[in-house]
């Protein structure tokens, strides 16, 4: 049979692509993974975090330099961005919160005008500031419409006033979007965000960091807004003499919009630490075969081989969820399907290791125990996978899926 | 004649546990694990219940209850705290040992013992890299001398116990066979305590074993097949009281949480969530019971064990998954400590660990 000349599908990455994403992960295992158990018991970065991302032999994207730009491939760049995530959190995740722009920029793209594009997301982007993104309050978290926090005009400044709670980076952001109700009585309509440079006065963080199961090291903070005054151009759609013409959308759709293009990077960064998971446990049961039986030895070897396609079968939707995007294509399904399936299918993968391990496969010599409650969080953060399966179903049926 | 109806006792005994749960063992529960060692006052209610060391009348104890009773029991305590639970259970788990299969000798040594004291610590050391499963410690009659050499993990109060049972197999026959292993004991190697992903107030440790003791420190073999079989339904049945616990937290919590203008519970999302967990937690109980009813009616050992299997395979994936549903019930409070999801997350993954067979299931991605 001959072939289709014409047909030019393939899952496979550019060479230069494929390169960079494997010198990450070699530099990720050599230098990441040996900090891993002491920030998550230490819950905080190394005092030499600096000094250990320098030792990186390609470029992190790092916004802390200007000088660190990430390469651009021809694979685009939100596919780029999960070859990113996979690989550099293979070693361990710990340093992640130090390698990203935050996520408060996207809000921008979603919701700015192109002077507040050029403001904020241009220098997220060029790796210039660090923004976070506050939304979560504590009566509310997938239902957005709830917003509490409120912002009121007074001449030429919106006042907020209100708290939020679990703002990753929140604690070490430049900036900060603030989703705050401008008029309680209108609901989800009401909802606008702000742009809060975090030297604002009536702006604290009076928690840094929460106790939690997992990520110890990343800052998950809390912040409060006390008379906290901005430019009324710091809402996003506005300009300094009240709203411009670009933006008609709501502040709650755009929290959403924005979510949902990070969705395949949290994705990918499970999908990395499953696969180390995956290859330790596999090189762990490699050196005990002489132990096993030949039916356990087989049954292992069998387990091992679905846990490899499910992890490739996860990586196949993020692809398709990073590829539309980069061609404009945008979809809601694909970002959504990718984030409903990683990450429950990464916390069972890592369970599966040590389980194959035995109760040593939980102990705290190894890293698989951190890993476990590491992933736990990419279900809940930037919309659990219930959410992600509304999304789903109202993309088949519409929004008479509930 | 099927009867899945519990008897007088058996109802007073549950009612009683829950109680002590409730009132004992859950406000303990943060102490116990912010210390990693099982609260005091915990651990006498715990001992003093009689349900957990195991001790035949003539020994100063209670006499012992039926299997049925013993996992009804269990499960109950768990409900109240798993951490504090399983420890205690583990501990007393040796006195049953010796209750059973123990000489003269071996069991005037545990009456002096003292071994509902505060202090006293028992260890049953089973579980190896590969579970319950492929037993590859070897316990070696030669004359006057037994050698037992091998490796286990997962051993509670390694460091301290004061009574160590030792299980391996003859290599000469392949039958389970039982060791007493004095504290202290030369040639008994405890690695130092990393620390697991949780439960770390059992104290459990890995230990290496090559020693030699007089042969009066074996146990008696015949039944040992059912005693271990008991053993391990300890881990079930914690397993299945913790998820009963975690669903009931998330069903409290999903009534009052409100999002889009109702409590979550009225969601599909949420509501299918908590009756799986509630499902399968029933499922494992039953199974729980099952396997039990085969042990107290003495049935085949390879019966039992074929039930015992089933039970904790099933126990302890119900376990992680419910546990994991809870979480995600609770959303972003879930991951937090202030909440105690977290904590039976991680107990239930540690557990579901300790006694796993790769035969017992296969791995099953999200969807």
């Amino acid at each position: 049979m001959s072939t289709t000349a014409d047909s030019t599908a393939t899952f496979e990455l550019s060479p230069e692509l494929e390169k960079y994403g494997r010198q990450l992960r070699e530099w990720s295992v050599a230098e990441l993974r040996p900090r891993a158990r002491t920030a998550d018991t230490e819950k905080k970065n190394p005092d030499d975090w600096d000094a250990i991302l320098n030792t990186c032999p390609v470029p992190l994207g790092r916004p802390d330099r200007d000088d660190d730009e990430r390469p651009k491939f021809e694979d685009g760049y939100w596919v780029s961005q999960l070859v990113f995530y996979e690989n550099v959190c293979y070693g361990d995740l710990w340093a992640l919160p130090l390698l990203s722009p935050g996520i408060g920029h996207l809000v921008v793209a979603e919701m700015g005008t192109a002077a507040q594009m050029e403001t904020w997301y241009a220098s997220a982007m060029r790796g210039e500031s660090v923004s976070g993104f506050a939304l979560t309050e504590p009566h509310f978290g997938s239902d957005t419409s709830q917003v509490a926090t409120t912002a009121v005009r007074d001449g030429d400044e919106w006042v907020l006033n209100g708290s939020k709670i679990y703002c990753t980076n929140g604690a070490r952001a430049d900036w900060v979007t603030a989703f705050a109700t401008t008029d309680k009585t209108l609901g989800g309509k009401g909802i606008a965000c702000f742009v809060v440079p975090t030297d604002t006065p009536g702006f604290s963080v009076p928690k840094p960091n929460e106790s939690k199961l997992g990520i110890r090291n990343w800052m998950t903070s809390e912040l409060l807004f006390d008379d906290c005054r901005v430019p009324l151009g710091n809402r996003l759609g506005w300009d300094a003499t009240g709203p411009a013409d670009t933006s008609q959308m709501s502040g709650q759709h755009g929290a959403l919009a924005a979510l949902s293009n990070n969705r395949p990077n949290m994705s990918a960064m499970v999908i990395g630490i499953a696969q180390a998971a995956l290859d330790l446990t596999s090189d762990l049961l490699a050196e005990r075969r002489s132990d096993m039986s030949t039916r356990r030895w087989d049954a292992a070897s069998n387990d091992i081989a679905r846990m490899n396609a499910a992890l490739d079968r996860s990586r196949r939707i993020n692809f398709k969820a990073g590829f539309v995007i980069d061609h404009g294509a945008k979809n809601r399904y694909s970002p959504a399907i990718a984030k409903a399936f990683a990450p429950q299918t990464c916390d069972r993968i890592i369970r599966r290791c040590m389980q194959l391990l035995g109760a040593e496969g939980a102990s705290k010599d190894l890293l698989l125990e951190k890993w476990y409650r590491d992933c736990k969080i990419a279900d809940i953060f930037e919309g659990s996978s219930q959410v992600q399966r509304i999304i789903v179903a109202r993309e088949v049926v519409g929004r008479i899926a509930g | 004649m099927l009867n899945l109806a519990l008897d007088g006792d058996q109802q007073d005994v549950v009612e009683m546990t829950r109680d002590l749960g409730a009132a004992v063992l859950s406000p303990a529960a943060a102490a116990t694990e912010r210390g990693g060692a099982v609260d005091p006052a915990a651990w006498q209610a715990l001992c003093g219940s009689g349900l957990t060391v195991l001790l035949s009348e003539d020994l100063g104890g209670d006499g012992i209850p039926s299997t049925v009773t013993q996992m009804t029991a269990l499960e109950q305590l768990a409900h109240g705290d798993p951490q504090a639970t399983i420890a205690a259970a583990w501990s007393g788990s040796a006195a049953l040992f010796v209750s059973e299969h123990g000489s003269a000798m071996q069991r005037a040594a545990l009456r002096d013992a003292a071994v509902t004291g505060p202090s006293h610590r028992g260890a049953v050391a089973l579980y190896e890299s590969a579970g319950s499963h492929e037993i590859a410690t070897t316990v070696e009659t030669d004359g006057a001398r037994v050698r037992v050499r091998g490796r286990k993990v997962a051993v509670p109060f390694a460091e301290r116990a004061d009574t160590m049972i030792v299980l391996g197999r003859d290599p000469s026959n392949h039958e389970l066979r039982a060791v007493v292993v004095p504290p202290g004991q030369e040639g008994m190697t405890v690695r130092p305590r990393a620390g697991s992903l949780g439960l770390d107030a059992t104290e459990q440790a890995v230990v290496d074993f090559d020693l030699e003791l007089p042969v009066e420190h074996l146990l008696a073999h015949e039944g040992l097949g059912l005693t271990v079989a008991r053993h391990r339904l300890i881990l079930a049945a914690v397993q299945t009281g913790m998820a009963q616990r975690a669903l009931e937290y998330a069903g409290d919590y999903a009534s009052q949480r409100i999002a889009f203008g109702k409590p979550i519970a009225s969601f599909q999302g949420i509501s299918f969530l908590i009756a799986e967990a509630f499902a399968r937690t029933e499922q494992a109980r039953l199974e729980i019971l099952d396997a039990a009813s085969l042990v107290d009616d003495g049935a085949p050992e390879d019966q039992v064990t074929a039930a015992v299997d089933a039970a904790v395979s099933y126990a302890s994936e119900n376990a992680a998954e419910t546990t994991r549903n809870a979480v995600q019930v609770l959303g972003g409070h879930g991951f937090m400590t202030e909440y105690p999801v977290e904590n039976w997350y991680r107990i239930a993954a540690f557990l579901s660990t300790v006694d796993f067979d790769p035969l017992a299931s296969a791995f099953q991605p999200a969807f």
